[in-house]
């Protein structure tokens, strides 16, 4: 038997009531300890409890009981319900628990409401949800209807107004709206989609953020620029360019985020963009994206539910500003999926600002053969504004050093004190515009008196693909987007070192393909799909077989000699047999050729999943509908490297 | 030389002849008329051959350069040569035209003393136009200058390979002139330090050594006097003791080698280089401002009133707003210098209207520019107003002809207005009643017809630009040339008696609903009078089209084509009213076309024949 100080270690702290006793368990039975629990139940303290019998503490026990379950009875003293349990312990004494049944009963009622409390709320949300989802139907009916409209009633003018081309021309374009805008709409919905049944996976690897900014900003500036807006860019402290990432996503992330900022920002508002970086101390690189506008803002109420799915704030619904609702949910999800963070804050008419934070890995690239940049001294003119005060400081990260002239003025004085005191520029960075000299009349002059090899580059945030023709005219080399990165400035320069020229020529000359003597094999069921892979194909010159189903491309490629094809090109979904699984049997063939001719998939299902499925099937890449002639032959040519026919 | 650029030069020869006319008391007014009509109308085929001449072979040969063999080159270098000498740089835009050709030559074919001379020649050819430049957009030409001087004066690197003495001259010139192209006060830094470097080169005798032929003395001292032009910028005080001290340098340096030539040659001192030295003592702290006063007072009174060469036309015209300048520092002073301002303004209203036939014209309205631009109107003193009377009436024959005819015009225009619908001049000289109008009716004609006389005045800031009307103008020339309303705005609006006459100099060439003509910053709404503006844009644009004497470029227009012009332009161009008023007015407008003319160079003719009223110096 143990101390009444080891039974109340054991049972002084516990919740429930205990009574130790000794043997046999009956009303004779002495109360050896009796913990604080049980003595509140009783209404006794609990010395006065220990000592005694059960029978004298519990008059129920009036006769001696051999059941170890006694109860429920109405114990006199207190009134209370009470239920006991025995047991022996121990091997000498029996432990008793002594319940209060109506405590008991009070609490599982309590589980009860408790229980109950919950399921309603899980209705209300499930009819909320439901509710959410049946406006969202109905507003997307509404969505989905009015671009299909806009095409089927474009389309029957078109058809009626054939021999007017000024009228086609005019359907065509609005088809080609409203189809775009279509399938952005299915493009979110089914995103959201996979995304919620963890469909998505990141697909991971090397990206300059340089590409990603430029590419978002391809997207966003003409939208800014049609609304009149102002878009300010800052870049603070971009040391590391090279990231790994899932590309497609990141642009997702930035690109939903700035659209909308355009979309709920007035004409001539304002919209800041800020990026920023901070290394942290496993070594990956924390970036934070910041979109800040003076647009119309939001709601605390519509605020505080911002990332649910299928929810638009209500001044937007009215006020017609297209969506589906999905993309703040897509957008945190993804960033989520990423490990980073969003937050958002804003004030109804004044705006919003939103703070996206992602840990990204670094990507160690090599930049040695930039050291070739190093020691050389370049003059900038920075002409209005401030969009070049970086410029300085990120040719120094290069080593280089430079002049800066305010103004064409200023520069013209640079290049004649540099004359005369004999010193050499290495280059020209100018931006396009200047405030006293037409930029036009200036680089011509200065093309003519420095010569033919002296490099003249452009910074600009316009778009290059518009000014090209006339700048290159001007005497322009090269071009750098605006906002500046260090990668971009030191890829433009280093073409112009010896170094640079050299690795230049070589690329050109490796660049110089003739496909005219390559064979390609089109695997596609749909006709008009495959007349325009053809169209757009033929004119590379390039041989080309034609299959309408995987069946059919398995005999036409066992037909043809060892190596015939350089490139088969294969529709995923087709009838008789898909392109998965004729990629598998080709792999499977018994000819020289069959592991090693380069399949590349050819389909519209553009997610990172099917490129990881038809990578598993067999094939070697993994192209999107429609057909981009650049991207086949880069397939073309990464994947046949050195063997050109 | 090629045929065709001979034929250019012979021309050109010849047109200098027929422009050089001035009325003689030997013939009548009819007769100097009738002289004119004929010297117009010989100039025409004249001006068009040397208009084939530029578009068939020298624009062909411009644009084709690089394909040009080397004896092309050296016939076009020595035309070239030919044209600067017979015409004193007057046909400045060829001479421009043909050194950047031979600078795109030069560079293609690496003639690199070719190229240095033709930088050297364009850069100057465009510092030719610099008293033009100055009143239209400086900005639009001095890089260009700045552009061709550098790289000239960029060659001082390869010098010892330059062998050719005359090429080195030229990069030693263009170093030092490359301070030329630095004129606004915030470029003043950048002046210093090119003229600094300039002085350092040619005073470095391991060059002198070098080209032993080059005239080293000349070059030093014309860039110690570039340096002391930057006194300008000394006046608004901020210049730092180290620029203080370099433009003293400069000033006694030319004050002590024109002495020395002045004494040598026993004559006077070049009055610029006193004053040059004079203001530099004042603004470096050797003397005081009263000093400053005295020394130019001295210097003024000592000048002779009938020399009217360049430096006679310095004292008397030039070195008064020098004067004037620094009588505006202080309200005290223009006070204080009452009667040597007037005697200052009386003596050179004398001056000018006493001009002979061969004075220069351009150096003494180019003088004449920086005392109007400074004017200080005294109570009963000369106006402002008297002088731009002169200004129109006195030298250039074309601008007086056609101010008197447009304001004949325009007073005609506005009597048949009165007349017929007064109501159409409603917020003429701000008068908002018809019959405030017509009560004012003598008042208004008078109006009128002075800012028909004043309207072109900023013409004659731009004389170089017409002194030699050998070919059509370049485009360049076209756009200098329309600053001249800005100019004449700008003079007008300095001074009370002018001041209201500035908006039609400033409007006339702009367009009634603003969508063209010039300039731009005319804005209807802002003008004091803009139906004064339309009234003369009206009476200007007939006059112009219908003058068959004073154009040598085009035939006249006959009356129903201008009529035809101006219904055409009817609310767009010009202002409904008025063309309405000049369209009920068909028959008078026409007889007046005939008439005014003549009388225009009647009133020209009498004018100078006649001698200015002696006037007692205070």
């Amino acid at each position: 038997m143990k101390s009444y100080n080891e039974y109340d270690e054991m049972f002084g702290e516990s919740s429930q009531g205990y009574l130790v006793t000794s043997l046999p368990f009956s009303s004779s039975s002495t109360i050896i300890y009796a913990n604080n629990r049980a003595a509140s139940i009783l209404e006794l303290p609990s010395v006065s409890i220990t000592g005694q019998t059960l029978g004298n503490v519990f008059p129920v026990f009036s006769t001696s009981m051999g059941s170890m379950d006694v109860g429920p009875f109405r114990h006199e003293p207190n009134g209370s319900l009470l239920r006991l349990f025995a047991s022996p312990f121990n091997g000498d004494t029996c432990l008793v628990f002594v319940l209060d049944q109506n405590e008991a009963e009070r609490a599982s009622v309590e589980r009860l409401f408790d229980y109950q409390r919950r399921m309603n709320e899980a209705l209300e949300a499930a009819n909320a949800a439901s509710q959410a989802k049946t406006n969202f139907l109905s507003e997307m009916s509404h969505d989905i209807r009015t671009p299909m409209n806009a095409i089927i009633g474009m389309t029957d003018i078109a058809l009626n107004y054939s021999e007017d081309p000024a009228r086609v021309e005019d359907c065509l374009k609005k088809i080609r709206t409203a189809s775009g805008h279509l399938m952005e709409l299915i493009n979110e919905v089914l995103d959201m989609s996979r995304i919620e049944s963890g469909k998505v996976v990141l697909n991971e690897e090397h990206i300059q953020l340089a590409d990603q900014i430029h590419s978002i900003l391809v997207i966003i500036r003409p939208q800014t620029a049609e609304k009149k807006q102002k878009l300010h860019l800052n870049l603070c402290n971009i040391e590391h360019e090279n990231l790994i990432a899932d590309p497609t996503r990141l642009r997702q992330i930035f690109l939903n985020i700035l659209s909308n900022a355009v979309k709920y920002t007035g004409e001539g508002g304002e919209i800041y963009i800020s990026l920023e970086q901070e290394l942290m101390e496993d070594s990956s690189v924390m970036l934070t994206f910041r979109v800040k506008d003076n647009g119309i803002g939001m709601t605390p109420e519509f605020l505080a539910k911002i990332f649910q799915p299928f929810e638009r704030e209500a001044s937007s619904t009215i006020s017609r500003i297209e969506g589906t609702g999905l993309g703040m949910a897509i957008t945190k999800k993804l960033i989520e999926m990423m490990g980073g963070t969003i937050k958002v804050t804003s004030v109804l008419n004044e705006g919003s600002e939103f703070t996206i934070a992602i840990p990204l890995k670094r990507y160690e690239a090599d930049t040695s053969h930039f050291c070739a940049l190093s020691g050389r001294h370049v003059l900038i003119i920075q002409g209005d504004g401030n969009k070049l005060t970086t410029l300085p400081q990120l040719l120094s990260g290069l080593n280089i050093t430079c002049d800066i002239a305010a103004d064409g003025n200023q520069a013209i004085d640079k290049i004649n004190d540099a004359d005369i005191s004999g010193r050499e520029y290495f280059a020209l960075l100018t931006t396009d515009h200047l405030k006293d000299i037409d930029i036009a009349q200036l680089l011509p002059d200065i093309r003519a008196r420095k010569g033919r090899d002296f490099p003249i580059l452009m910074l600009s945030e316009n778009n290059w693909s518009e000014m090209e023709y006339l700048m290159t005219k001007l005497g322009v080399n090269s071009f750098i987007p605006l906002p500046l990165f260090k990668s971009r400035l030191a890829e433009a320069l280093y073409p112009f070192t010896k170094e640079g020229h050299t690795a230049k020529e070589g690329q050109q000359k490796r660049g110089v393909t003739d496909y005219s003597k390559n064979r390609l094999l089109l695997v596609e069921d749909n006709m008009l799909n495959l007349e325009i892979a053809k169209e757009i194909l033929s004119m590379t010159n390039i041989m080309i077989d034609t299959a309408t189903n995987g069946e059919e491309a398995i005999t036409t490629f066992c037909e043809k000699p060892l190596f015939y094809y350089d490139l088969i090109l294969m529709d995923i979904k087709m009838p008789v047999m898909d392109g998965l699984e004729a990629t598998r049997r080709i792999r499977k063939l018994k000819r020289l050729d069959a592991a090693q001719v380069p399949i590349v998939a050819m389909t519209a299902n553009a997610f990172e999943e099917d490129r990881q499925i038809s990578i598993e099937a067999g094939m070697n890449a993994h192209i999107t509908k429609p057909l981009d002639v650049e991207q086949v032959l880069s397939c073309l040519d990464n994947l046949n490297q050195g063997t050109h026919k | 030389m090629n045929k065709y650029e001979t034929t250019y030069l012979d021309n050109t020869s010849k047109i200098m002849k027929l422009v050089a006319v001035t009325p003689t008391a030997s013939e009548s007014a009819e007769a100097f008329y009738t002289d004119c009509t004929k010297r117009t109308l010989a100039l025409r085929p004249l001006i068009a051959e040397n208009m084939t001449v530029l578009r068939d072979f020298l624009i062909p040969l411009f644009d084709d350069i690089l394909a040009a063999t080397p004896e092309t080159i050296a016939e076009l270098a020595e035309f070239d040569d030919a044209l600067v000498k017979l015409t004193k740089q007057a046909d400045n835009g060829v001479h421009y035209q043909i050194n950047c050709a031979l600078t795109v030559y030069a560079r293609q074919n690496n003639d690199r003393d070719l190229l240095i001379r033709s930088l050297y020649h364009s850069a100057m050819a465009l510092y030719n136009y610099n008293n033009i430049m100055r009143m239209t957009d400086p900005g639009k030409y001095h890089w260009k200058m700045r552009l061709l001087f550098g790289e000239a004066a960029g060659y001082i690197r390869y010098y010892d390979e330059l062998e050719n003495p005359e090429t080195r001259g030229y990069i030693h010139r263009s170093m030092s002139n490359l301070a030329l192209c630095y004129n606004s006060i915030s470029e003043a830094e950048p002046k210093f330090a090119v003229l600094r470097r300039a002085l350092q080169i040619l005073t470095d005798p391991s060059f002198q050594k070098k080209t032993p032929s080059l005239p080293w003395k000349l070059f030093i001292t014309k860039t110690h006097q570039e340096r002391t032009t930057l006194l300008g910028y000394m006046r608004y005080d901020t210049a730092s003791c180290e620029q203080q001290h370099e433009v003293m340098e400069s000033a006694e340096y030319v004050h002590h080698e024109q002495l020395l030539a002045a004494q040598e040659k026993n004559i006077p001192m070049q009055p610029q280089w006193l004053y040059a030295y004079y203001a530099a003592c004042y603004h470096c702290g050797i003397h005081n401002l009263a000093k400053l006063f005295e020394n130019l007072e001295q210097l003024y009174i000592s000048a002779s009133q009938t020399d009217y060469s360049q430096q006679g036309m310095y004292t008397n015209l030039f070195l008064p707003a020098m004067y004037t300048e620094y009588v505006r520092k202080d309200k005290r002073y223009i006070t204080n210098k009452t009667p040597i301002m007037q005697l200052i303004y009386q003596r050179a209203l004398r001056y000018v209207r006493n001009a002979p036939p061969e004075a220069h014209t351009e150096f003494l309205y180019s003088y004449l520019r920086p005392m109007l631009f400074n004017f200080i109107e005294y109570p009963n003193g000369i106006s402002l107003k008297a002088f731009a009377h002169e200004f129109i009436m006195g030298r250039h024959l074309g601008t007086c002809v056609h101010s008197i005819a447009v304001a004949q015009l325009a007073v005609l225009i506005l009597k048949h207005l009165l007349k017929s619908s007064p109501e159409a001049l409603l917020g003429i000289r701000g008068m908002l009643s018809a019959s405030e109008i017509t009560e004012n009716e003598e008042a208004l004609i008078s109006y009128i017809y002075d800012c028909g006389m004043l309207h072109d005045i900023g013409k004659l800031f731009f004389l170089q630009l017409f002194s030699l009307p050998n070919r059509q103008w370049l485009s360049f020339e076209i756009e200098m040339c329309e600053a001249h309303a800005l100019q004449g705005y700008r003079l007008l609006k300095n001074a009370p008696s002018t001041e209201e006459f500035a908006p039609v100099a400033f409007g006339h060439h702009r367009y009634y609903n603003e969508a063209g003509g010039y300039p731009k910053e005319f804005s209807r709404a802002e003008c004091a009078d803009p139906i004064a503006v339309d009234l003369i844009a009206v009476a200007d644009f007939i006059e112009y089209r219908g003058n068959e004497v004073n154009n040598a470029f085009r035939e006249a227009n006959s009356i129903d084509q201008i009529f035809a012009r101006l219904l055409e332009g009817r609310g767009t161009r010009f202002s409904p009213s008025i063309v309405d008023a000049v369209a009920s007015a068909r028959a008078e407008i026409a007889e007046l076309l005939d008439t005014a003319r003549p009388k225009a160079y009647q009133m020209a003719y009498k004018y100078s024949m006649t001698p200015p009223a002696n006037q007692t110096e205070p």
